[in-house]
């Protein structure tokens, strides 16, 4: 058992060794799997990070309830305090016609045109905010009771675009694992592609092996060994390339969330993610070698 | 030890390489097989070896078939046959120790024994000196050698040698025939291709000669017949 585990040990490092002897296409094997998983999990770092961010927004569904043209402030400031009164409601701000028209002017800078106006186009507005712990249902439910108050022109709701965005989101994430799928099989194809030349290179070693009575795990074994180092090297590389990326990003991420002031981070790879990122490469460089090695010896096979 | 029971085999291409063998060699016999290239004496080893298998007939080796010997039982079969080739086979980007000990590493051997082995198997082939060099600053002779340690080291109870002394001076040939002589002393069988003739007729063992794949004369039954054309 000691000389089968010294064995494998042997043969770890002999393939760490040929894989050093020919650097530049060992490098570049590697490179070529780091790009393709470093592409996934770069695309997996964005979605999650822009879901932390939309996340935070998730509580602010606000409604703004247009109330009907020409209605009296007194009703509308009646309506809010009666909204504001339901369990499911958490508070209802009134923004008359008129203060909603002076913020326009203010933000707008179209003083000049509104002045010209004969009336204020502008309705009151009621910004309704309903308990943080109401579901999504019950929210529509709200939104639709909301909307046949009999004072109601339209109900938006605040959040609607960032349902929209998280829709996409969600669509981006798909289309990662799709992508993801798409380019693991294209890694399957050219570790195994080069594990096959390096068959090429060794069919006279494995023809020997094969007549002084190796078996076929024992051929197998420096190839297996070689995919894995591939593996592990691709994937380590993939997160340097990862860290760079975010590196690159850091900067303006930075200023924009300043802006906004806010600290906001871009988030990496969690520990879990590396781990995954490395795992991925190690089981590809496995599979690779595995399905290459299987198909060559049995074309060497002498029999 | 080996018996060849109506062994016939046909190449993918048609060409009949050996056709209707009968042959028993016993266990401990050094027998040469003779003939002119093409006669067949290759296939013959490779059939032994399992390097092919009979279209037809039924190849015996230690008592058994070598029918019920699959794929995955090959290995194991080839463990107890040492084959020498007459290009020698080495791996040029070892040692001739790492080389010779092949065998031994297949076979699962730990490493202290190995190199017992292995320093046992090179010194019967003189060649312990060299054992830290590639086997391409080896001369061919040497290089014949490392080949025919690298079949003896793990005591196997068959070797097979196709041509050993293909390429060597008369000298050097019969050298590496003495050797052969003295594994057959510790009861190793060994069947060998050659067509050299005046130096295995100088040793005298038993010779079998193939002509287009069949039996032209073996030394041991020609006594026979001649027996019995006596009576």
């Amino acid at each position: 058992m000691g000389a089968y585990f010294t064995r494998h040990f042997q043969v770890l490092v002999a393939s760490l060794g040929k894989l050093a002897y020919a650097p530049l296409a060992s490098f570049l094997t590697i490179l070529v799997i780091a790009i393709t998983l470093a592409l996934p999990a770069a695309l997996h770092v964005m979605v999650k990070n822009a879901l932390q961010v939309t996340g935070g927004w998730q509580d602010a569904v606000d409604f703004s309830l247009y109330l009907q043209p020409g209605l009296e402030r007194d009703k509308a400031q009646k309506l809010a305090d009666l909204l504001a009164s339901r369990a499911d409601i958490e508070a209802v701000t009134l923004i008359d016609a008129d203060s909603a028209l002076e913020i326009f002017a203010q933000q707008s800078g179209f003083n000049d045109a509104i002045d010209n106006l004969d009336g204020n186009p502008l309705p009151h507005t009621l910004v309704v905010r309903p308990i943080a712990s109401l579901s999504v249902a019950a929210s529509d439910l709200l939104r639709q009771e909301l909307d046949g108050l009999p004072e109601t022109d339209i109900v938006q709701l605040d959040t609607e675009w960032i349902a929209r965005f998280q829709g996409i989101l969600s669509l981006v994430r798909r289309a990662i694992w799709i992508a993801g799928g798409a380019l693991g099989l294209g890694l399957l194809v050219v570790i195994g592609n080069t594990i096959r030349l390096d068959i090429q290179n060794r069919r006279d070693e494995i023809e020997i092996m094969q007549l002084i009575g190796a078996s076929d795990p024992f051929i197998r074994r420096p190839f297996l060994y070689t995919g894995l180092w591939y593996g592990i090297g691709g994937g380590l590389l993939a997160l340097a390339l990862l860290a760079i990326m975010l590196g690159l990003l850091s900067g303006p991420v930075g200023q924009l969330a300043g802006l906004y002031g806010s600290s906001w981070k871009l988030m990496g790879p969690d520990l879990r993610e590396m781990g995954l990122i490395i795992g991925i490469g190690v089981s590809l460089g496995l599979s690779g070698s595995w399905f290459a090695t299987a198909r060559h010896m049995r074309r060497i096979d002498l029999k | 030890m080996i018996q060849f029971d109506n062994v016939s085999k046909r190449y993918p291409g048609g060409h009949e390489a050996i056709v209707g063998l009968n042959l028993v060699i016993n266990a401990g016999e050094l027998v040469f097989v003779t003939g002119h290239s093409g006669a067949g004496k290759s296939t013959l080893l490779r059939l032994i070896g399992l390097i092919e298998r009979p279209t037809r007939g039924q190849l015996l080796v230690d008592k058994r078939s070598t029918r019920g010997i699959s794929r995955r039982g090959l290995p194991a079969y080839r463990r107890d046959i040492g084959m020498v080739f007459q290009d020698h086979k080495l791996l040029f980007d070892r040692t001739v120790f790492d080389n010779v000990s092949l065998p031994l590493v297949i076979a699962g051997w730990n490493h202290r024994d190995i190199g017992k082995r292995v320093r046992a198997a090179l010194d019967q082939v003189d060649l312990l000196n060299k054992e830290k060099q590639r086997p391409e600053t080896l001369s061919s002779g040497e290089q014949q050698r490392v080949g025919i340690a690298r079949a003896i080291v793990a005591r196997p109870k068959i070797v097979i040698a196709d041509e050993p002394t293909g390429n060597l001076d008369p000298e050097l040939s019969l050298g590496i025939m003495h050797l052969f002589e003295r594994f057959r002393e510790i009861g190793v069988t060994l069947v060998i291709a050659s067509h050299d003739i005046s130096l295995i007729d100088s040793l005298g063992h038993r010779r079998i000669a193939l002509s287009q794949g069949a039996l032209q004369y073996d030394t041991a039954s020609l006594t026979e017949t001649t027996a019995m054309f006596d009576d």
